[in-house]
């Protein structure tokens, strides 16, 4: 029987989240207290030693993150909390902002003193609306309270900035271009943002869940955080889940916990009979229910099994979802948000919807599936940003995966060099 | 594309400017400010107006050019009218899997007009957009700036012709940064109801 572990989610039950004084009362800033014992050099370290991965997507190493930047500069250096959820199937930073909102904010002091950083910007999706209420009257408090602001102690600031309606302000340079009120559209890299980030400047980007963990790894000690999950992904990490599950909803797991007893366990079990798992959001590869059998659920064991942690966004289609309105529903999404500076992209991602519509309508014309694969092809790997390969992600492992739900018996199409 | 003209009030134009004032410090740059005025414009005026588009761009040093181009890259910014109450029905998949999808052919039927269009009361129009982080408590509909979750047929029926009688305030204002007491009953969020 696999249980959750609510270290992040511990208090998300309270009712008085927006009050700094019951925070405090359960132990706030107990987190920022300890690091604050420490140099940013060893708070650095005790990052590194966690081994927090980022809970954006990309999961990189978030100590190591932390280190590249400057110490010297010259220049202001900033913190951009990543708060742009838009991924599908992905709501576990919304729980965080709305049901603990100190928690990141906390996390986001810990990581400005790390690095250096006297500003903090959380960039939040224009949709969430009611987070930004909640944080807005958070930062009040700690406003209030001269626990930010130039005259408090750290001289740290944290505004707040809404983005407003575009899933790819969510990859971080297209982030940084919209926070300086420029199109949301990627930056080539190198340079890298702890480099050359916000205006210029050395920047930090994190994910919520990355940076509430922030604070409950100084606040438990490292030694506790590093000894949850497996020796390759440590901590917890939430996951959203929806769709056939009982229970759908946020739950916090240690990482390596298996799969289906999670879904059993955890999730209710199914309503249904079970047909498609995505476990990591819309862009990673989707996985057949016959092929999740004793899959653990971290960063390795997905990899193994072909797919990806990605953001947690959980999914589970049962046998009445057809795989291929299903692609053709996620590439309707990616056609929707490509940013358009890239043209296999941007051209590529309106002609599969094509396609797949014809699909769809049984109307399609001879070869129309090999055109789908070479023009995943020709996307994926020639773009400026990841989403190329997101968009073909579901769709190519959609296809492999249930060939007869897209009306044709054998299906030998090679993955070549799109995955 | 063509900017639809609609003047401001004295005391709307000195909002902006006063709302621009308040935030231009937060920001190293003031081009940053771009977003949160488009964003107070278009809750003066209803969408985002030539006079919107010029007053940004006086205000933040940006060009006209490049302001128009922003409010259309963004889809929360309207370049023309939408109805009074603005509907948007997530289409992505968990929603539209689990609901949605019904949501949407009761919803087209219900206010007989097309996605982008306005009903010609002025108060209703409708568009699909993708997920709003609703997915465990799907379907997701929001009405101008409110959440609505696990919205059957009924409900959003319910919800609507609600809307008709009472035309409760459904906007969360940027100036100050709060929501009006209308539709209390509606929670803002049930994230926390499963799980
Ligand atoms: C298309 C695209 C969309 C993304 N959306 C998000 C997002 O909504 N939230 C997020 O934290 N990271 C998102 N990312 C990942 C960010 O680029 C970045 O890796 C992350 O914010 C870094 O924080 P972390 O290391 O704490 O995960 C996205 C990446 C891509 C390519
Ligand atoms: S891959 Fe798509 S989303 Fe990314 S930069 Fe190119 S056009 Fe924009
Ligand atoms: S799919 Fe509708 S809210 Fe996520």
């Amino acid at each position: 029987m696999v249980k959750e572990n609510r270290l992040l989610l511990k208090n998300i039950h309270y009712d008085d989240q927006i009050d700094l004084l019951a925070y405090k009362s359960r132990g706030g800033f107990l987190g920022l207290q300890k690091a604050l014992e420490k140099s940013p050099a060893e708070v650095i370290e005790i990052v590194k030693q966690s081994g927090l991965r980022g809970r954006g997507g990309a999961g990189f190493p978030t100590g190591m993150k932390w280190g590249f930047v400057p110490s010297n500069s010259g220049k202001p250096v900033y913190l951009v909390c990543n708060a742009d959820e838009s991924e599908p199937g992905t709501f576990k930073d919304r729980l965080l902002m709305e049901r603990d909102p100190f928690l990141l904010i906390e996390g986001m002091m810990i990581a400005c003193y790390a690095i250096g950083s006297k500003t903090g910007f959380i960039y939040i999706r224009g949709e969430y609306q009611y987070s930004h209420y909640i944080l807005t009257k958070a930062l009040q408090q700690a406003y209030s309270s001269k626990i930010l602001g130039k005259d408090s102690e750290l001289g740290i600031d944290i505004i707040i900035h809404r983005g407003a309606g575009a899933y790819i302000c969510g990859e971080e340079t297209a982030l940084l271009n919209s926070l300086e009120g420029k199109k949301g559209q990627p930056r080539i890299k190198p340079p890298f943002p702890a480099v050359k980030g916000l205006y210029n400047c050395p920047t930090v980007i994190n994910n919520v869940e990355t940076l509430c963990a922030v604070t409950r790894i100084f606040e438990h000690g490292v030694e506790e955080y590093a000894s949850l999950g497996t020796e390759k992904s440590r901590g917890t990490k939430l996951f959203s889940v929806s769709g056939i599950v009982n229970k759908p909803g946020v739950y916090e797991v240690e990482l390596g916990v298996d799969m289906v007893e999670f879904l059993n366990d955890i999730c209710g079990g199914l309503k249904a009979d079970p047909k498609i798992v995505i476990p990591g959001g819309s862009s990673v590869p989707a996985l057949k229910w016959s092929e999740c059998d004793g899959v653990k659920l971290d960063y390795e064991s997905l990899a193994a099994a072909g797919t990806m942690l990605g953001s947690g966004g959980f999914m589970v289609f049962g046998q009445d979802v057809s795989a291929l309105e299903l692609a053709l529903n996620f590439s309707k999404f990616y056609a929707h948000e490509s940013c358009g500076q890239c043209t296999p992209c941007r051209e590529g991602a309106k002609w599969l919807v094509e396609i797949l519509e014809r699909v769809y309508s049984r109307k399609s014309y001879p070869g129309d599936l090999e055109k789908i694969s070479s023009l995943c092809s020709q996307i994926a790997g020639h773009t400026i940003c990841p989403f190329g390969d997101a968009l073909v992600t579901p769709i190519l492992s959609l296809m492999k995966k249930f060939p007869e739900d897209f009306n044709f018996d054998s299906f030998d199409f090679q993955l070549s060099s799109a995955t | 594309m063509e900017l639809i003209s609609r003047p401001f009030s004295e005391e709307d134009k000195t909002r902006l400017i006063g709302f621009f004032e308040k935030i231009k410090d937060l920001y190293p740059d003031v081009k940053s400010c771009v977003m949160p005025c488009l964003y107070a414009g278009q809750e003066l005026v209803g969408f985002i107006s030539k006079e919107v588009v010029e007053e940004v761009a006086r205000l933040t040093g940006l060009s006209e050019a490049h302001v128009i181009e922003l409010a259309s890259f963004y889809t929360m910014f309207h370049l023309r009218p939408v109805g009074r109450y603005h509907i948007q029905i997530c289409r992505t998949a968990s929603c539209y899997f689990f609901g949605g999808k019904q949501l949407i052919t009761f919803l087209k039927d219900y206010l007989g007009v097309d996605e982008g269009e306005v009903t010609a009361d002025g108060m209703f129009s409708w568009e699909l957009v993708e997920c709003l982080g609703s997915c465990g408590t799907a379907p997701a509909v929001a009405i101008n700036d409110r959440l609505f979750e696990f919205v059957s047929k009924d409900d959003l029926k319910n919800i609507l012709d609600e809307i008709k009688i009472k035309l409760p305030n459904l906007n969360y204002s940027v100036f100050s940064n709060s929501f009006s007491e209308d539709f209390k009953k509606y929670p803002f969020s049930r994230i926390l109801s499963n799980g």
